[in-house]
């Protein structure tokens, strides 16, 4: 080992000689600008697979977050969808539900309501590659509801910048969201 | 050592099997969802008498196992029934983007001139979401077969199997073998007429 912040370590194991091996690999390069080495290193020399898909990976993440901000209380919540936005930033890194909440520095309780929302609490350490085009298939759109009966909607990657927001009393927390446009079109619906 | 083999299947077909094959229907349904032209998806645990009659096949002279527990990848089996010859593709890629496959093949009869059993099979990592905190993973296996077939694969299997497979009954004659196989081709057939119609009305009108 040359030096502790980018080295490579593999261990397989089986109890069983005629078993498929299952491996940890520790890649300190894998999300440095000698990835494509990583990704020699995994694919080529060591002929693995990560047990995980990209798309399966980036969907578990996508809906956990989606699942957890529903349910959250507003702080939470607004915590989750804030790092919601910023997550199509790890596009093609190789990361774990937990280092994505380690990642944009969540509260305790985002933590945990996103661990919550996994089918097995477990899955939060499996690595994935975060895949962009499957991540904004599920997180496409941001809602935010007001509790005077207005919901605002809009392409998730871009709530930020079609709706502008001002605070109007920090206290109780009241806010007025302006936006501007041409309308294309307005609908009735059954549900909110 | 079969009582012993028997013993410990039947303790992990009772306490995880099944409910893993439960979680894993649901499992394929989710990621499936949306996809038009899916008559059905089940998943079962392997029963323990055909787990057993497996475990203890012979090949060339030889126990085909050596350590059945590890090597039989299908103790958990999923199916995947759709309507058209093109589904299965579609479905397949669909599959091996949310799940990480180790074996993929075709099942065709040995020659172009025979007609019997036809379907996809692979052998799928088992996802961790499908495993539940208190199940012993000492008993879990690795792996899943599934299998995707066209509504005719599906119904020819299931006859063939029930006609032909019975423990006990007198093996099937050479006529009765032939007409097995004649209803084979003509499954294969129906798949064949009903993928050129499926495609041809799919085009758009001129």
């Amino acid at each position: 080992m040359k030096n502790k912040a980018s080295y490579k370590a593999v261990l397989y194991r089986d109890a069983s000689q005629h078993g498929f091996w299952g491996g940890r690999a520790t890649d300190k390069q894998i999300n440095s600008h000698a990835g494509e080495l990583s990704n020699y290193w995994t694919m080529d020399f060591l002929s693995s697979r990560s047990t995980v898909t990209p798309a399966a990976g980036t969907r578990r993440l996508a809906i956990a977050m989606r699942e957890a901000a529903k349910k959250a209380d507003t702080d939470t919540g607004h915590a989750i969808v804030a790092a919601a936005t910023l997550a199509p930033g790890l596009a093609g890194q190789t990361v774990s539900v937990n280092d994505v909440t380690e990642r944009f520095s969540l509260s305790e309780a985002a933590k945990t309501a996103i661990i919550d929302a996994l089918k097995a609490p477990e899955v939060a350490l499996e690595m994935f590659q975060f895949d962009l085009t499957e991540y904004q298939r599920l997180v496409a759109f941001r809602a935010v509801g007001l509790d005077n009966g207005a919901t605002l909607t809009a392409p998730a990657d871009n709530f930020d910048r079609v709706f502008r927001q001002e605070i109007v009393d920090d206290v109780g927390r009241r806010v007025r969201f302006l936006t501007e446009g041409r309308i294309v079109n307005e609908r009735l619906r059954k549900n909110g | 050592m079969v009582d012993e083999l028997a013993a410990k299947y039947e303790a992990r077909y009772r306490s995880v099997l099944g409910r893993i094959a439960n979680s894993l229907r649901e499992h394929l349904e989710d990621h499936m969802q949306g996809q038009s032209r899916i008559d059905g998806i089940t998943a079962r645990a392997k029963r323990v008498d055909r787990f057993l009659k497996k475990a203890t096949s012979i090949e060339s002279g030889q126990p085909k196992y050596s350590e059945p527990l590890v090597q039989i990848q299908d103790q958990i089996g999923a199916r995947i029934v759709v309507f058209y010859k093109q589904d299965v593709q579609s479905i397949d890629d669909l599959v091996t983007k949310y799940y990480t496959a180790i074996e993929s093949q075709e099942v065709v009869p040995d020659s172009e001139s025979e007609f019997g059993y036809f379907g996809h099979h692979s052998i799928l990592l088992l996802p961790s979401d499908v495993i539940e905190t208190d199940m012993d993973r000492s008993m879990i296996p690795r792996f899943f077969e599934l299998q995707i077939k066209t509504l005719f694969q599906h119904a020819w299997s299931e006859a063939d199997h029930d006609l032909g497979y019975k423990p006990g009954e007198t093996p099937l004659t050479a006529e009765q073998k032939r007409r097995i196989a004649f209803t084979s081709a003509q499954a294969w057939g129906a798949d064949l007429i009903f993928d050129q119609l499926f495609r041809e009305r799919s085009l758009p009108a001129d």
